[in-house]
Parts: structure tokens; sequence; C-alpha cells
């Protein structure tokens, strides 16, 4: 009833304030219009990234402003636009409702719920184009995300605030490396954001589905610009899910961001600039795809104490055509972020999964914000492991005539890939991971066969959330190994070699 | 688009050197006259035929043109040699807008639900002149559709003080408070 007095107000104060004020607009005319794209006559006042009105509440957006014409992507449907039309300024830019109220909510690129769960309560808008923090706002990485996959936390770690790139070829489990970060952030403090450019909507609805019977969607939000949408919502989708992170961020709390994926991304501005007419360059890309993905990949970054403290990591997919990492988009996006985890169909198919290749897979910040506590276990993992694959090579003649060491060192590369081997959809613990690479790395693990080791890594954490659950919680707390604690784990993996044999 | 940015240069050229000369009215008379006898489309065809010589077809034009300054038949010699007699008509309007833009004219084209009394669009223009600060050619139509109040349009600007847009926004403000 209260609302029915509202409305009744509102619609008495909009009566009596009946058309007051009148002000000039600039107008123009549409002379061609097709593709998405329409060529405006006139708008002389228009300024670049402005949106226009349309007749039938199509909006486009200002991006060639030419002698006497504009040229404007246009938003949405737009088959009712013709020749002739009238074309007016707004004065505004292109803005995405932003808050707490986005949270576990499907929306499309303009920030509009598609999820069916009704209107979203926002805090405010942002713009999706905004500057990146300076250098004043900054501070070095130093907390750690946690992605629950033991090959990247041990080896590359990522920091809250990094960019590091997930790249490889297709259905090499980019999205699931993504997915299970995702799903290990249940409970605590990161707000993620998957934003979907240019998939499949079943491959998206999937995702959701994924993430919801996982629990995640509850920290979840989801910017989705489906393949059937037009490219220039699929070119705006990753702004805008980053002004929705960058709110989170600005409120001095933690983000993830994940771009799924930017090669996609990099086709929609293909698309829009060949249409606009703007020259093309190499792969027909424009002049300015570089800064395209550098000006979004610049806005993530970790705040300072004094503004706050909170953090927005990235993690831009690339999908890379037989392997090619040398091409246009992949350089560009790898010389632009802070690493890269690299997967290969090769390791996939071999059973290796995740399937990353340890020697071109890097994280350039990552190591700082690494926890003592896997320092500690993982400090030799690269080491171990690169020189293993380089020994795997000459070891596929015989191991006959190699020496003791070597055969040593062969041996436990083999354990240590077993280790690190995880299926999808579930994430370890710090202190998990922690307690099966400190096993193996002190070669408690030596007498089991290799074939066997997943399922003695089971029993392990079984036995350890059992029978000494204090050293676990003593790690996740300590984020270290005590000498106490090392002391205590080490009887704790002896006691369970016992029930082994 | 570029047979548009072709004449405009043509326009520009040409208006150059009319205001070098000081003869900006002068040579808008000349244009008209010009572009009024090139349009007949004897005349077009002929000066189009490629198996006509170039020195004929100048021969004809300057019998066509007897009033024309010197430098004016060059233009149309220039455009005939060159085969762009068929931009003719959008340089007229381009140098127009141009010579216009100079003298500070400004054209307008005010919409109204009820014709105009002469009183009443006298003081709009002058009205509009002072909010555009140049002088104002107004033009005017009838069209019931916008119910009251008026609407103009001034080179690229859009005065809307119909009642229709005003109801439309009401429209949209009352649709935007019910969600």
């Amino acid at each position: 009833m209260a609302r029915a007095q509202d409305i009744a107000s509102v619609i008495r104060q909009q009566i009596e304030q009946f058309g007051t004020a009148v002000t000039a607009v600039d107008v123009g005319t549409v002379i061609e219009v097709g593709d998405g794209i329409a060529h405006i006559h006139g708008l002389s006042g228009v300024k670049y990234n402005e949106l226009i009105e349309l007749p039938h509440g199509v909006v486009g957006v200002a991006l060639n402003l030419e002698e006497d014409s504009v040229g404007a992507i246009l938003l949405g449907e737009y088959s009712g636009i013709k020749e002739g039309d009238e074309a007016r300024c707004t004065g505004r830019i292109v803005e995405v409702p932003v808050g707490e109220g986005l949270i576990g909510r499907v929306v499309d690129a303009l920030g509009q719920p598609i999820d069916g769960k009704g209107p979203i309560s926002h805090d405010k808008t942002l713009p999706v184009e905004r500057v990146a923090p300076n250098v004043v706002l900054r501070a070095p990485v130093n907390t750690p995300v946690q992605t629950g996959i033991k090959a990247i936390d041990s080896i590359i770690p990522i920091g809250r605030g990094q960019r590091e790139l997930i790249i490889g070829d297709r259905s090499t489990g980019k999205t699931v490396i993504a997915l299970d970060t995702i799903i290990n952030q249940k409970g605590g403090d990161l707000v993620c954001i998957y934003v979907a450019i240019g998939q499949k909507t079943s491959k998206v609805v999937q995702t959701v589905a994924t993430l919801e019977s996982y629990g995640a969607m509850e920290h979840t939000i989801i910017v989705a610009a489906n393949a059937a949408e037009s490219a220039a919502l699929q070119y705006l989708a990753p702004y805008a899910g980053c002004a929705i992170g960058e709110y989170f961020m600005e409120q001095g709390r933690d983000a993830l961001i994940i771009y799924d994926d930017l090669s996609k991304h990099a086709w929609a501005y293909r698309q829009i600039s060949l249409l606009l007419r703007r020259p093309a360059g190499r792969e027909a890309y424009p002049g300015d795809v570089f800064y395209l993905h550098s000006r979004l990949l610049e806005r993530s970054a970790k705040y300072n104490a004094e503004h706050g403290g909170g953090s927005l990591t990235a993690l831009p997919i690339i999908e890379t055509q037989a392997a090619d990492i040398s091409a246009y988009i992949p350089t560009n996006v790898i010389s632009i972020t802070d690493g890269q985890i690299y997967l290969e169909t090769d390791l996939f198919n071999a059973g290796i999964r995740p399937a990353m290749n340890i020697g071109l897979s890097v994280s350039r910040v990552g190591g700082a914000a690494q926890t003592k506590a896997m320092k500690k276990v993982a400090g030799q993992l690269k080491l171990t492991l690169a020189q293993y694959q380089e020994m795997s090579t000459f070891a596929q003649f015989g191991t006959s005539d190699l020496d003791k060491a070597t055969l040593a060192q062969l041996e436990l590369g083999q354990w240590v890939t077993e280790v690190l081997k995880q299926t999808q959809y579930s994430p370890y613990s710090l202190e998990k991971q922690v307690v099966i690479l400190y096993a193996v790395m002190n070669n408690y693990l030596d007498d089991v066969p290799v074939d066997r080791i997943a399922s003695v890594e089971e029993s392990l954490h079984r036995f350890m959330d059992t029978s000494h659950p204090e050293i676990g919680k003593a790690i996740a707390t300590e984020k270290t190994i005590s000498d106490a604690n090392e002391e205590a784990l080490k009887k704790a993996i002896a006691e369970f070699k016992q029930t082994l044999s | 688009m570029a047979k548009i940015a072709s004449a405009k240069r043509h326009a520009q050229a040409v208006f150059q050197m009319a205001l070098d000369a000081n003869e900006v009215g002068k040579w808008r008379q000349d244009l008209q006259t010009i572009a009024s006898t090139l349009s007949d489309p004897e005349l077009s065809s002929i000066l189009e035929n490629p198996k006509v010589h170039l020195s004929d077809k100048m021969g004809l034009i300057a019998k066509c043109l007897p009033d024309s300054s010197q430098l004016s038949l060059n233009l149309v010699y220039f455009l005939v040699a060159k085969q762009r007699l068929g931009i003719l008509g959008q340089i007229v309007t381009e140098y127009e807008r141009m010579a216009d833009a100079h003298e500070g004219l400004e054209h307008a084209h005010v919409t109204t639900a009820i014709s105009l009394e002469k009183q009443a669009s006298d003081k709009l223009a002058e009205r509009l002149a002072s909010l555009t600060g140049k002088r104002i050619a107004l033009t005017s139509d009838v069209d019931p559709a916008i119910i009251g109040g008026f609407v103009a349009r001034i080179g690229d600007k859009l005065i809307d003080g119909s009642t229709r847009a005003r109801l439309q926004a009401l429209k949209k403000t009352l649709v935007e408070t019910a969600h």
C-alpha cells in the first residue's frame, strides 16, 4: 500500500513539473546503417564514446568522429533503424550498475540481468571506460590468490592484483583452471567476476550450473556477451566486467576477474573496426588492438594501504590456433600480463591435467606473494620438473646405462608429475598442498609405485584430517611451517607410512 | 561520402578565390547561373560526350554563359576537362553554406502545430538570433503531430519545445519510476 502511495506522489511531482526545461541538443541524420554500425551525418557537437539516442530506444556509441559524419556502434536490436532517422546526442557515456547486489547474478554487457531473477539493486553506476589507477595509488603484489590447483600455487603462484594469462589451444582446460579458482574462493574474501565473451550460450549456462552446484555463485558475478549478441556488446563486455570489479577494489576489497576469452574480444573489435573502415593492420586487426587489451588489463591493480588496500586480479584467457603463441594477439597479451600459464594439447592427451607446460609458464611477480609454507616445499619444484622433462627425453631410449643420481632425479620427477595431476573442480586447500608436496619432495613417497600415488595421496589427506588435524590448521593460520610443526609433520607422515605397509 | 568530400574541396578553393577578390556575393550569383544553365540535359550530354573535343566544349560554354567572369568560366572548363561536372550541384551547395557561415547567416527551420503569424515568426527569428549570435534565415512548416509548441532546427542543433516531446519525456520517466 505504501508503495502505491509512493508511486502516486512521484507521478504527481512529475505532472507538476511537467515539461519545464527546453534545451538545445545536437542532432544528426542516419545516412547508412547495417552490421551493427551506423554512419550519421551531422552531430557536430558529439564527443568520443558518447551515447547517441536513435528511434525505437536504440542507443549507439560514437567511435569515429569525421569531418561531417560520425561512425557509431549500435547496442542491441537495430533492425528498426533506417536511413534518414534522427540521431541525438545525450551527453552521457556507457555506464554499468555496480555494487553488492550484482553478486550471484548473471548480467549482460550493460549490466542488465539476464538470469530471470528480477531487477538488480545497485549502489551506483560507473563508466565502463576508466583510466587505470596511477603509480601513487598502487602497491606491489604481496598476498596470494589461492587457486587450489597444486601445480599453479606451487610453481607459478598468482598474487592479488596480478594479471596472469591462461593460454592454450581449444579444449586444453583453460576455462577449467579459471572455474577451479572461482570454486576455491568459496567461503573466502575474494569476489569473482567471470566475463564470457563470444561464447556459446549453452556453455555459459553450463558454467553457471557448475558454479551453482559447487556453491560458488554466492561470491560470483557473471557478465555474458554471447556469440549471438552484437560485436558491439562483445566489445564492451570486458570493460563492463572490469568496472564492476573496480568498484570492489575501490571499496578496499579483493576481486578476481576472468576474461574468457580475449581472442574473441579481439575478433569482435576487428569486426567493428573493419566495418567502421579503419585501416587494417597485421592479421586485419586495427592499429590500436594492443591498446585495446593493455588499457583493459592495466586496470587490474593492487591499491596501497592508504588507499584501502583493495585489489583486482585478472586472469585473461587467450585461445591459440595450432599452439601458435607467436601470433599477433597472443604475443600482445603475453607482453602485457605478468606471466602466463601455458597449456598444451600433447600434455593434456598424455593425461597430465592441468596440462601445464612448466618450461613456458611463468609468474613474474607472484613469487613475492607466495606463502612461506609453500615457498619452503616448492622451492626446488620447478628445477626438479625442468630437469626431469629434459632427462625424460633421453630416458625414452632405456634407463639401463644411467647413473644412480640421474635415475633418482628421474624417479622423483615422475612422482612430482604424478602428485601435480589434479581432476577438475576439486581444488586443494593450502595445507593439503603443503603436506603432499612436503612428503614427495622429501622422498617420503619413494617406495610408492607411480600408479598408486593418487590413491596414496587421498589416504594421506584422510589420515592427516582424522589423526593430526592440528598440523594442517597450524599451516593454514601461520602460513608457514614452524620447526615444531615440521617435526610433527615428519612424525605424522612416518606414522602414515606404517599404515600403508 | 568521397564525392561530398571532393565537392567540399572544390567549393573551398572557389570560396578562397572569391574571398581574396572580395566577390563572395558575385560568385554566388555566377555559380547559381552556371548551375541552372548546365542543368539543361542537352547541354550536359554534349559536355560529357567524350567524342566532342575539349576546345569545342569550351567554345560552347563561353557562348552559353556570356555574362560570367573569366574565373568562373575557368572553373567550368576545369570541371569539364577533369570530367567532374557531376559534382557541380554539390559544389554550389557547399559554396553557399560557406558563404552563409562567412556572412554570419544561419538557416533555421521551425515546425509548429498551427501556422505562424508574421509577427510571431519575426519574434522567433530574433530570439533564435540572440541564442546563436548569428543572423537567422527562417523557414517554417506546419505539422499538427507535434500538438503544441515548436521544434526549431538550426544547423545541427535541435530545440524541441513541442508538447509531443514533453509527453514522451513524461512517459519515459513514469515508466522508469514504475520499475
